[in-house]
């Protein structure tokens, strides 16, 4: 923890009073972790409004990653005071909160200013149907995926075989050739060629 | 360092060369290794083959099949005018009709045949013998353990095959054909009989004379189907297996003229089996008089009288195997025959092929 604690995010919001600015700008001069810490938070709020301007630049979707915007806007709304100031923030890891301390006095609406870039609807709003909709999206291609396959394989199935019966006398005919006998038909089909022999020793 | 890289590059050589060797070794064919013919027998079976396009001769032949239990004979009388094919004519005033071009398979040899006939049997020569009243050389064929499989009869001074004869392992014959008397004498000319234009024979070309028999067969069975031909039909889930129990290997394939049936022949050198698929499913209202069995959860319908029939159904084919060798034989290739699933894969490819053709305004 640095040494002027919450006054080192005020410097880089830039809410500081003239003479208050002074004074931390002096202790920074001194103190390298203090300094160490406000190159930290200004790189960080940098990469925030970078990635809340993302949105602007491609409307419709397309976010490389908005699972992690959105855990980050709704961090910002636990920080709120004016969403749910009555309530405490949900148990969760620690880390998360030390990393940004809720300030109800200083500035009551600062997690919103990306969001008011879109036109004054609220931060966390602003992102939440983007995930829904990829959702659906998703749903729908699944849907339509297995659909088709489904009717596909339904009308995959082979078709009604007709009914046939064996030409024996043709196939008797054919297997003589092959076989290097008479082409004759076989007796099965020609009952009056029968000629019964004795049994063989 | 390098010694170290060199004994291990020595040591991946030695370990490649072994496994070359041990995997030429276990690719050499059984059956290569241990059967031995004797070249100047199998020689007389090549040559009656030529023998048998070669030589005129008119006389009688007979087929007899034999089970334990009952023998069938078939006589015909039979004059082949070389050039012109063979003509046959049986007791029921039936006339058949072979193409000079498959005059040489009378002697139940081709050259696909006569090489499963060296690769599952040893060929050897055995005593001279007589028939007909000529003398005769004569060949075996022997199983592994010694016994004879089949035995031949070859005219001593033609190259003519008189007689064969096929045994089974107890040494009984099952199947028996041959000449019953023979003349070598040319056949008088066949009286030109006009029925009309022969042309579109796409088997063997036409000649003169009636069209019978073995004609017919030849203008159905023309189309033959070759390797790729017959990998199109497995994929379409035709069961067309290329080898089936006990030996017998797919040698020949052909389609029929309405492209509706397949006629797979199957030998292992000495039996021949013809099995025919076609699509469709069994019409059994036609199997009246035919014995019906089941057999490794299939039904096979089974009759025989001179040669041995089973047709099973299944799968949206039917199947009918025809054959000279045992019942069992027939019944066993009936029941075997692949079961082709629908795989899914394809099932699912043709259901969409379908749909596609049936939504595309175009088709």
């Amino acid at each position: 923890m640095s040494c002027l604690g919450e006054r080192l995010t005020a410097l880089v919001d830039g809410e500081l009073g003239h003479e208050e600015r002074d004074r931390v700008l002096a202790h920074l001069a001194g103190c390298a972790q203090c300094k160490d810490e406000v190159t930290a938070l200004r790189l960080l709020k940098g990469r925030l409004r970078g990635l809340s301007d993302a949105p602007l630049a491609d409307e419709t979707g397309g976010l490389p990653s908005d699972d992690f915007l959105t855990r980050l806007r709704s961090l910002a709304a636990y920080a709120d005071p004016a969403d749910d100031s009555p309530h405490a923030p949900p148990p969760g890891p620690p880390a998360r909160h030390s990393a940004r301390p809720v300030r109800p006095s200083a500035r009551p609406v600062r997690a919103r200013p990306a969001a008011r870039a879109h036109g004054g609807r609220p931060g966390h709003a602003a992102v939440l149907p983007a995930q829904p909709r990829r959702r659906y999206l998703v749903l729908g291609a699944a849907t339509l995926f297995i659909g088709l396959g489904t009717a596909s394989y339904a009308a995959g199935g082979r078709q009604e075989a007709p009914s046939v019966t064996p030409a024996f006398d043709r196939f008797a005919v054919e297997h003589a050739l092959t076989a290097g006998d008479a082409p004759l038909t076989d007796p099965l089909t020609d009952p009056s060629s029968r000629v019964p022999v004795a049994p063989g020793p | 360092m390098l010694g170290r890289g060199r004994r291990r590059s020595v040591l991946a050589c030695g370990l490649a060369g072994a496994l070359a060797l041990a995997a030429a070794l276990a690719g050499e064919p059984a059956a290569a290794r241990d059967v031995r013919s004797d070249p100047r027998a199998v020689a007389l079976l090549r040559a009656a083959a030529d023998a048998a396009s070669r030589v005129p001769y008119q006389g009688r032949r007979f087929l007899t099949t034999a089970s334990r239990s009952r023998s069938m004979t078939s006589r015909v009388s039979v004059a082949h005018t070389p050039g012109d094919g063979i003509r046959y004519r049986s007791g029921t005033a039936q006339r058949g009709y072979r193409p000079e071009s498959a005059a040489g398979d009378t002697t139940g040899f081709t050259p696909e045949t006569l090489a499963l006939l060296t690769r599952n049997y040893s060929v050897v020569r055995a005593e001279d013998s007589a028939v007909c009243g000529r003398r005769a050389r004569v060949v075996e064929a022997r199983r592994a353990d010694g016994s004879p499989a089949g035995r031949f009869w070859i005219d001593a001074e033609t190259g003519l095959m008189l007689h064969r004869e096929l045994i089974d392992a107890t040494g009984r014959a099952v199947v028996m054909t041959g000449f019953t008397e023979i003349s070598f004498t040319e056949p008088p000319p066949e009286p030109a009989v006009l029925d009309g234009p022969r042309n579109g024979l796409a088997r063997f070309p036409g000649r003169g004379g009636t069209r019978s028999g073995g004609e017919e067969a030849a203008a159905q069975w023309g189309d033959e189907l070759d390797r790729a031909d017959l990998d199109g039909l497995r994929e379409l889930g035709w069961p067309v297996p290329d080898d089936l129990p006990g030996r017998l290997t797919l040698h020949d394939a052909r389609r029929d003229a309405g492209g509706g049936t397949v006629h797979l022949s199957y030998s292992d050198g000495l039996a021949a089996v013809s099995v025919f698929v076609q699509p469709g499913r069994l019409d059994e209202a036609a199997m009246d008089g035919w014995q019906k069995t089941v057999r490794r959860g299939r039904t096979v319908y089974r009759a025989g009288s001179l040669r041995h029939w089973a047709v099973s159904a299944d799968d949206g084919y039917v199947v009918t195997v025809l054959t000279d060798a045992p019942q069992s034989t027939a019944e066993a290739v009936a029941a075997h025959l692949p079961r082709e699933a629908d795989p899914f894969w394809s099932r699912l490819s043709r259901g969409a092929r379908r749909l596609t053709a049936a939504a595309n305004p175009f088709d």
